[in-house]
């Protein structure tokens, strides 16, 4: 047995369960749904001799020639950019002034967390309800102060659809990012504020030296988690819209639904898939280089 | 490397076996309330080298039928001790799901070679596309098409019949009709419409009168009927290959009739985020619309958003030709299913004079040719104009992917609200896309 | 104390805007249906407990209810033990490929879920576990470790390996040393990831959906849709199942933000 072997067979044994359980379900689905996307994949088309043979690269040329598709990818990086932002400005903000110690602290904590103790559906069909233009609330009022002269469907034009649904998925979204920067900013010893206000620090400048260099790690962590979540929003959107009015609210992950559940073409379905993988990959890649870079 | 790998080994078992403890007691926990039931792998197993003894068929319905507690579910449960009692050694076990996970939760088991034995499905075209993913069995393997057409209305067979087989046995059935609110066509002195003029004279004035218009699901389902009142199929689907006839000169006559009513302002703006049902009885009962075209459904649905509305119903105005829209289950046997024969013998009870209670408690309509209406309706008689329709109502295009078509259809109907193309611009992309999808799911 | 009220403020306006959907929803259980779509009894002029009880004791709630919980506890036990173990041998030993390997169960995630329900209903066929909780809990599990593995990996890493040598100098055995030191400075962290894994096997829909088949194993997600029918809503009923369905999560919200106070911190920050 190696040196290497001989001092850390211990860890080798700790991760294997976990790494195993892992690949021994998940691997076979993911290959399966990679490989469907280079594969003449229309279920409806079962009887044809050209069914499940190898397609090359034919079905990703399919879908980047669709304009709903390119569509799709312009609202997916709005939709993540947006989403991510605020969602970590505004859990951030609320992390931190959570983090003092306010009376009344565990009531705040533990009512800021409800939006994401509500169900994606029942989120999506809740602000429905509001947005609703005839016995919606919004409108309602909105009507009422004159802001608009006749109430609207927020969910039914063209440019008022998307940033309805965004708000329900930012909504939803920040008490799962507040709670994990609140668990990080734990591990900052209270006595290095201390001595920090006694430099004459000011809170921006603890903010930015003391604060995040130690939760940045985490934070980065549960980004990329939120990022996950964010791209597979499928739920709110289409209970709400389902992609309409005119694809505007379309994201890749609806369009791979469209594709494989309501085309059923699930090669092409898998080709957006693929597509969708990449860009996490890439984007989760980059983000832990760049974090871990700062982090040396 | 080798004691790597069987540590590895050792440790999948240790893992292995922490799972097996716990899901032990998951499923003992289960079995205590649900004895019943069992799972369809384990009755697979069992039933290789069974002929009618013993045999399990599982049914696939929606939630609708599941709770034995409500009416519907009571006659289900009695409906089906009866077929038991007919059928010795068969036990019938339900499975529900919810009417807009049907299709899909069925279509993943069946793919991966499982699901129930029986499927029930909406007859707008969701038993085509399974047809053509290969997971029905064809009738024709129990019956011939001469009976079938004997036995049932023309429209909802059609609904499941894909290339020139059958694959659905039609089980209830409804159309779509105009409902209007009572009170303020009186109001207004209007008569109800009966013909494509008046209802867009109606219209009119109760626009000027500052009132809202039409209210329907956002769909193509209610626009259908305006095609086929002009004579226009929307979609020929008798040839071996479905041929696009919408852009035909009775289609462009009810394309443009239907752009006349969307560039009037007479759908009311609720229309535009109607995605679900419910959202059209909410505009029709707070009486922001005037009408509402649905089905028969729809009239619960409306009582239930306001009680004190006085609201009537009457068949949908005539075009050409009188025409309307149909809706409805069907039921479908699973091509993995080991006992397709027993089966198709359910089926056939369930859609027989002897399962018609369990179609009383919602007050729905067999598709049965010898279906009497005027004995179903009695005490309900407000919902006679819809059944009157019947003899003239013609499915959806039996098409694959109509859910597909569907969306293609309502698009171009959206470009024309929000002012994007023109009717005619709109038409002739509508003709393009239903074009491309159908080439791409023929040859 | 008031120099802290714009954080009162900012509190305030937060938790307003976190609860407000869901007053919304609680107004909603409250109401009769002749009230729901009626603009002018947003604010209910009376209200019911009819929708509460019918949930309760007329319908499969309970049940669902309670096979939602064995679930997502299970799910949660199983995936928090597996995590904790895998993150201290990722962060306290030498893995060759330690940082790939994460890499590559992370990216399990990454491909759209739903276009993956055929190939792990093919995979639960084969180990006859389809309808079973056995094979729900399996996948769950699945799910969840990636994202639970680095959380707890992120946190362990913020604890310097010497507060765990200064305890085995003082005589705790290398166990003994995980489990006062680490698991304690790690509190925080660990009951987020709790949360973590207990929300998602208890939101889960789809897979619960397609896998569990007999009305009565059905999980509470999937439940909930009995109140929507293809026509029609019962939109009280739904609502009503939905407040009732938060009272365990807000429990383990509870239970989990007393575990946010680290032996390390001080508990407060001034401000």
């Amino acid at each position: 047995m190696s040196l290497h072997l001989k001092k850390n067979w211990p860890g080798y044994f700790l991760a294997a369960p976990a790494v195993f359980a892992i690949l021994a379900l998940s691997i076979y689905p993911l290959f399966r749904g990679i490989w469907m996307s280079f594969l003449n994949y229309n279920l409806v088309r079962a009887g044809d001799p050209a069914f499940n043979t190898f397609a090359g690269l034919s079905n990703y040329k399919e879908i980047f020639q669709d304009e709903i598709f390119l569509k799709a990818i312009i609202n997916t990086i709005k939709w993540t950019i947006l989403n991510l932002l605020v969602q970590l400005t505004i859990a951030m903000l609320l992390a931190l002034v959570l983090n003092h110690n306010l009376r009344g602290k565990s009531v705040f904590r533990t009512l800021s967390l409800i939006p994401w103790a509500v169900p994606h559906s029942i989120a999506a069909m809740t602000f429905t309800f509001l947005y609703n233009a005839n016995v919606g609330i919004i409108n309602i009022i909105a009507v009422k102060l004159g802001i608009f002269s006749e109430s609207i469907s927020f969910l039914g034009n063209i440019d008022t659809a998307f940033w309805s649904v965004i708000v329900v998925s930012i909504w939803k979204g920040i008490p799962f990012q507040m709670i994990f920067i609140l668990a990080a900013l734990q591990g900052i010893p209270g006595d290095l504020y201390e001595s920090a206000q006694m430099d004459g620090a000011g809170s921006w400048q603890q903010f930015w030296h003391i604060t995040m260099p130690i939760i940045k790690q985490p934070v980065a962590i549960s980004t990329i988690l939120n990022l996950i979540g964010i791209v597979s929003c499928f739920n709110t959107i289409w209970l709400m819209t389902e992609g309409g009015p005119l694809y505007s609210t379309e994201i890749v992950y609806t369009y791979a639904y469209r594709r494989g559940f309501i085309d059923h073409n699930f090669g092409t379905a898998s080709a957006a898939s693929v597509i969708l993988f990449l860009f996490m990959m890439l984007f989760s890649m980059v983000y832990l280089r760049l974090v871990r870079d700062n982090h040396q | 490397m080798g004691k790597k790998l069987l540590r590895l080994g050792i440790s999948s078992a240790v893992l292995a076996a922490v799972l097996a403890g716990c899901g032990n007691s998951g499923s003992a926990d289960s079995a205590t309330s649900s004895a019943a039931t069992s799972a369809p792998s384990e009755t697979s197993a069992t039933q290789e080298a069974s002929s009618n003894t013993n045999t399990e068929l599982t049914v696939m319905v929606t939630n609708d039928w599941i709770d034995p507690a409500t009416p519907a579910g009571e006659a289900m449960a009695e409906a089906i001790e009866l077929f038991e009692s007919q059928n010795p050694g068969v036990t019938v076990t339900l499975q529900g799901a919810a009417s807009t996970d049907i299709k899909e939760s069925f279509q993943t088991a069946a793919l991966a070679g499982g699901g129930a034995d029986i499927i029930t499905t909406d007859n707008s075209g969701h038993a085509i596309d399974l047809a053509a993913m290969g997971l029905l069995v064809p009738l024709e393997n129990f019956t011939t098409d001469e009976e079938l057409i004997q036995k049932y209305q023309p429209g909802p067979l059609d609904s499941g019949k894909f290339q020139g087989k059958y694959y659905s046995l039609p089980w209830y059935m409804n159309c779509c009709g105009m409902y209007y609110n009572a009170d303020r066509l009186d109001e207004l002195g209007i008569a109800v419409p009966t013909d494509w003029q008046s209802l867009q004279d109606a219209l009119k004035q109760v626009k000027d009168a500052g009132y809202g218009g039409i209210i329907t699901y956002q769909s193509a389902y209610a626009f259908y009927a305006f095609f086929y009142q002009n004579g226009c199929k929307v979609i020929d689907t008798s040839g071996e290959k479905p041929a696009v006839t919408v852009n035909d000169a009775a289609g462009t006559e009810a394309w443009n009739y239907i752009c006349s009513l969307i560039e009037n302002d007479y759908l009311v703006e609720s229309f535009k985020e109607a995605t679900s049902w419910d959202k059209a009885y909410e505009s029709f009962g707070n009486g922001d619309a005037t009408f509402l075209f649905g089905g028969d459904w729809c009239a619960s649905g409306i009582q239930k958003a306001n009680p004190d509305l006085n609201f009537g119903i009457a068949c949908m105005p005539q075009g050409k030709e009188q025409a309307t829209v149909l809706g409805g289950w069907t039921w479908n046997i699973n091509a993995n299913s080991k006992h397709p024969e027993i089966a198709y013998d359910f089926i056939t009870f369930m859609c027989s004079e002897q399962a018609d209670p369990v179609l009383a408690p919602g007050g729905r309509h067999s598709a049965r040719l010898d279906w009497d209406i005027q004995k179903a309706l009695e005490g309900n008689e407000t919902l006679l104009p819809l059944a009157e329709q019947f003899s003239y109502t013609m499915a959806r295009p039996a098409i694959i992917n109509e859910k597909a078509i569907d969306k293609i259809i309502v698009n171009a109907l959206l470009e024309v609200e929000y002012g994007q193309q023109t009717p005619d611009e709109a038409l002739a992309e509508l003709t393009q896309n239903l074009q491309d999808n159908i080439d791409s799911n023929y040859n | 104390m008031k120099k802290q009220l714009h954080l009162y403020l900012f509190a305030v306006l937060m938790v307003f805007l976190s609860i407000g959907p869901f007053i919304y929803v609680l107004l909603t259980a409250l109401k009769s249906s002749e009230q729901i779509y009626d603009p002018n009894e947003i604010i209910p002029s009376y209200i019911t407990f009819s929708n509460f009880y019918h949930v309760l004791f007329r319908s499969n709630f309970v049940r669902y209810f309670c096979n939602s919980i064995f679930l997502a506890v299970t799910t949660t036990i199983i995936c928090m033990f597996l995590a904790i173990a895998a993150a201290y041998g990722f962060t306290r030993y030498q893995i060759v490929g330690a940082e790939k390997i994460k890499l590559a169960i992370l990216m399990t995630r990454m491909f759209p879920g739903i276009l993956l329900c055929i190939p792990y209903y093919v995979i639960m066929r084969q180990l006859q576990l389809i309808d079973s909780y056995r094979g729900l809990i399996l996948m769950y599990a699945s799910f969840t470790l990636p994202f639970a593995i680095w959380n707890i990996c992120a946190f362990f890493l913020t604890i310097p390996w010497e507060m765990e040598e200064a305890a085995m100098i003082d005589g705790c055995s290398r166990f003994q040393a995980f489990y006062k030191v680490i698991l304690h400075v790690a509190k925080p962290g660990l009951s987020v990831t709790a949360l973590f894994c207990f929300m998602t096997s208890w939101d889960e829909y789809m897979y619960s959906m397609i896998f569990i088949s007999t009305t009565l194993k059905k999980t509470i997600q999937v439940g909930m849709k009995d109140f929507i029918g293809q026509y029609s809503t019962d939109w009280g009923l739904l609502m009503a199942a939905v407040v009732l369905s938060l009272i365990p999560v807000l429990i383990f919200f509870a239970a989990v933000q007393k575990n946010l106070i680290s032996g390390l911190s001080a508990g407060s920050v001034k401000g």
